[in-house]
């Protein structure tokens, strides 16, 4: 029972989204010595355009391109090329550009040329990653695509060093939730939108991607990408930072739980004082 | 109160293997419920402490979702769902070895929890002027490898806040040493809160509730006795905290314990009881 039920085992639809696309034909293709017989291409680029790309491949980068992804069997969840030569191509062109204007708000990269980049650096990969978003009847709600940095291609130490980032245990959340109807508080709950972008990032990264042109391209990121190692970590000390130092906020992390993540993050002085309104 | 919940509901268990548990085998891989049961509450599977007994027949066959079904079981009882603790540590246990039988169960669980899908945890405004912790903890002694299960259930104001289901690391010689040693573990389980509302400026003296005699017993008298001589030092933490009088330690009836729900597999009359 159970070992032939893989989702991705069945014969694909032939119609709509799940239409292999052109340049990628239902054949055997050979990825790092496996013959891989899936019609879905994992990775647009071929073997030599990602050695040309990234150069000297790491065991990571190898076992990345031989790992099998359920990206693409899901029609809310196309790959890359499915959603731009799919039917609904418009949406997520709408949806790519709003992902390129966050970045440009928030000054998330340079455009740098590969000249400039350290000699012997690891360049990062990144992908575009597209998602159909539903409402609860089933309606699209809207495209969201997100360029993402391929982090199992960056290098300790080089690329990142410390990735470990607070998690909020659920028993810190009920307690803080106890105390607020204990005193009567209204509970007020914030979400940064597109926090990773805003993070700072402590090592310098190089990422590269085909730019909508075709053209490859290379990128010095100043703040964190999705996707990257580090970037929960980044984001957590630039929240921490902006908190703390802050004096409309002045709030310091608790000795007993600094595990408190997002909104609660910490516990300000305020709350000592029952003035939360 | 194990074999009382067997022997009264045999037809929890008959359902496990019978017409409705949905079959496993689904082409597109996301049907894990048969159509037609909405509206239906259904029940967790009960009266086994383990699900050892009914698996010896079947043959072993692991089933590529099973780890991330139960990975997700285990956030759901974690987050909101205290009732489905005990089956999911259960299921937990056997990721790598898993049979077609605790794929059923796992699937028995997933068909509880969509009928009681509305269900939740309810927070509610706590009464009186002060925040206080009541600690409630239990075991159910010997299992699977001799072991016993330890429920630790953690309220602040009567609102349930923190709970687990848990195998004992070590084996526990007697029903009040499995109890000594959950109560070891609630004591552990308080200091974190306390610690953590001190610093927010509350002051909460916690009280730790055991339905063990025994345990209470061992707690209070320091004497070495020839039944208790082999229990490691370090549970002896419960005995300090007691001294230290950092935390009160009470007997209550069992049937007034609700950390029951997270030690056995008791039968829906039981576990809604709770609600």
């Amino acid at each position: 029972m159970g070992a032939d039920a893989h989702p991705g085992d069945d014969a694909l639809p032939s119609d709509g989204w799940y239409a292999p696309v052109a340049e990628t034909p239902n054949k055997p293709v050979k990825i790092d010595g496996a013959i891989v017989t899936d019609p879905i291409k994992r990775h647009r680029r071929t073997a030599a355009a990602w050695t040309e790309l990234v150069g000297a491949r790491g065991p990571s980068g190898r076992s990345a391109r031989s790992k099998v992804f359920a990206v693409g069997a899901d029609p809310d969840h196309p790959t890359d090329q499915q959603a731009s030569n799919g039917p609904q191509a418009a949406g997520w062109a709408k949806a790519r550009a709003r992902e390129r204007d966050q970045c440009m708000k928030y000054k998330v990269f340079t455009k740098i040329r590969k000249e400039h980049i350290p000699e012997g650096t690891r360049i990062v990969d990144a992908k575009w990653v597209c998602l159909v978003k539903r409402r609860s009847d089933g309606t699209i709600e809207k495209h969201k695509a997100r360029n993402v940095g391929r982090g199992f291609t960056q290098e300790d130490g080089i690329n990142y060093d410390e990735t470990y980032a607070q998690m909020m245990r659920p028993e810190t959340f009920k307690i803080l939730l106890v105390i607020a109807f204990h005193r009567d508080w209204a509970i007020r709950q914030w979400d940064v939108v597109v926090a990773y972008l805003q993070a700072l990032l402590k090592h310098d990264v190089y990422v590269t991607d085909i730019n909508e042109d075709g053209e490859v391209e290379y990128w010095k990121f100043d703040k964190a990408l999705h996707g990257l190692k580090q970037a929960c970590h980044e984001w957590f000390k630039t929240l921490c930072d902006i908190m703390s130092t802050q004096v409309e906020y002045g709030m310091v992390p608790t000795n007993s739980t600094q595990s408190l993540s997002g909104p609660m993050l910490m516990t300000s002085s305020e709350l000592h004082q029952g003035k939360r309104t | 109160m194990e074999e009382g919940s067997s022997d009264t509901n045999p037809n929890r268990i008959n359902r496990i293997d019978g017409e409705a548990v949905p079959r496993a085998e689904s082409k597109d891989g996301k049907q894990h419920l048969p159509p037609g049961n909405h509206g239906r509450r259904c029940s967790l599977p009960a009266g086994s402490r383990s699900y050892s007994k009914e698996e010896e027949a079947e043959p072993a066959s692991a089933n590529p979702r099973y780890q991330g079904v139960v990975g997700g079981l285990l956030f759901i009882a974690r987050m909101t769902r205290p009732e489905i603790s005990v089956h999911v540590n259960l299921l937990g246990r056997r990721t790598k070895d898993h049979t077609t039988q605790h794929w059923k169960t796992a699937l028995q669980v997933l068909q509880y929890l969509h009928s009681t899908r509305t269900d939740g945890l309810r927070l509610r405004k706590p009464e009186g002027t002060e925040l206080a912790s009541h600690i409630y903890a239990d075991a159910s002694y010997g299992g699977e490898g001799a072991r016993s299960q330890t429920g630790v259930m953690i309220t602040l104001g009567n609102q349930l806040v923190g709970w687990y289901s848990r195998r004992q690391d070590v084996v526990a010689l007697s029903i009040p040493e499995a109890g000594y040693i959950a109560g070891c573990e609630g004591a552990k389980d308080a200091s974190w809160p306390v610690q953590f509302l001190e610093e927010l400026g509350i002051v909460s003296q916690p009280n730790l509730h055991t339905d063990s005699e025994g345990a209470y017993n061992l707690s209070k008298q320091p004497k070495v006795a020839r039944r208790s001589r082999h229990i490691e030092n370090r549970f002896h933490y419960l005995r300090q905290q007691v001294r230290a009088e950092k935390l009160t330690i009470r007997t209550i009836p069992g049937k007034n314990n609700p950390v029951d729900t997270l030690t056995k597999l008791l039968p829906m009359s039981s576990v809604n009881g709770w609600k």
